[in-house]
């Protein structure tokens, strides 16, 4: 699962590749129309897909000559279990801090 | 395509709720894992306005200013609430909300973090909430990842 994520990340550092995922989150496309809407080739087009691909980010499928991709349904979630464990490390600290605090002076029989 | 789920956690620590809500908000400095989550090549503090409407703001050691977000509750020590967008704009704001109560040994921490299909006021750029929640994850992403390449 982390590598999953981190491939997934790694493949997202790039920012023509970047770019293709934000195509496809509005809706599958096939290679041409990708190409189309980005100042890149076709062929390095293809070649960021392959690399998108191998990260879990997209699938294709064959229509005919052409081969569309989507996005990955998981991918999303992939990218949010990052944050979740953003937060589980962030609270492991906390957490840390807290039990190591010398609590203020008790006031509970202050009054 | 359905709303993810928000991100849910809970801890117990031995504080009562007022300490340990001090500690998250105030004395967020003392835990916080800057080194991959922060805005300034070097944060120094991350301060409180608190009150509703009041701003969360890192502050760097070269004095820059980075809003996370704006306070949308603010109940010590029970709970607060905000929008979260650390490195974003407004409008790519999702929902981070903390409860703490106190529990047999100290104060339970209730963190919900959701809201991740939502673009906020901007209605106009809306193509589907979805897409937005995409949006916003990416980017936050994109982010953390520039961050951690940078150090």
């Amino acid at each position: 699962m982390k590598a999953a994520a981190n491939a997934a990340l790694a493949a997202l550092a790039d920012p023509t590749r970047e770019a293709i995922v934000r195509l496809l989150v509005e809706r599958e496309r096939s290679v041409g129309e990708i190409a189309e809407q980005l100042p890149v080739s076709r062929p390095a087009v293809s070649k960021h897909l392959r690399l998108l691909e191998g990260a879990g980010l997209v699938s294709f499928r064959s229509e005919g000559t052409r081969n569309v991709y989507a996005l990955q349904p998981e991918a999303l979630a992939l990218l949010r279990d990052e944050l979740d464990a953003m937060w589980r490390r962030a609270l492991s600290r906390y957490a840390l801090v807290a039990n190591n605090t010398t609590p203020a002076p008790k006031k509970r029989n202050a009054r | 395509m359905s709303a993810l789920p928000p991100v849910e956690q809970r801890i117990v620590v031995k504080l009562a709720p007022a300490d340990a809500f001090d500690l998250f908000t105030r004395g967020l400095a003392r835990w916080w894992p800057f080194k991959g989550h922060s805005c300034s090549e070097e944060a120094q503090d991350v301060l409180f306005e608190g009150r509703v409407g009041g701003a969360v703001t890192e502050v760097g050691r070269d004095g820059s200013r980075h809003t996370w977000g704006t306070l949308t509750a603010w109940d010590p020590p029970a709970a607060f609430a905000m929008t979260w967008h650390p490195g974003q704009g407004a409008e790519r704001a999702t929902q981070l909300a903390i409860h703490f109560t106190a529990v047999a040994g100290g104060c339970e921490v209730h963190l919900l973090h959701g809201g991740w299909d939502v673009l906020g006021s901007d209605a106009d750029a809306m193509r589907g909430n979805y897409d937005q929640g995409w949006g916003w994850v990416l980017e936050h992403f994109m982010a953390r990842v520039t961050q951690e390449a940078a150090r």
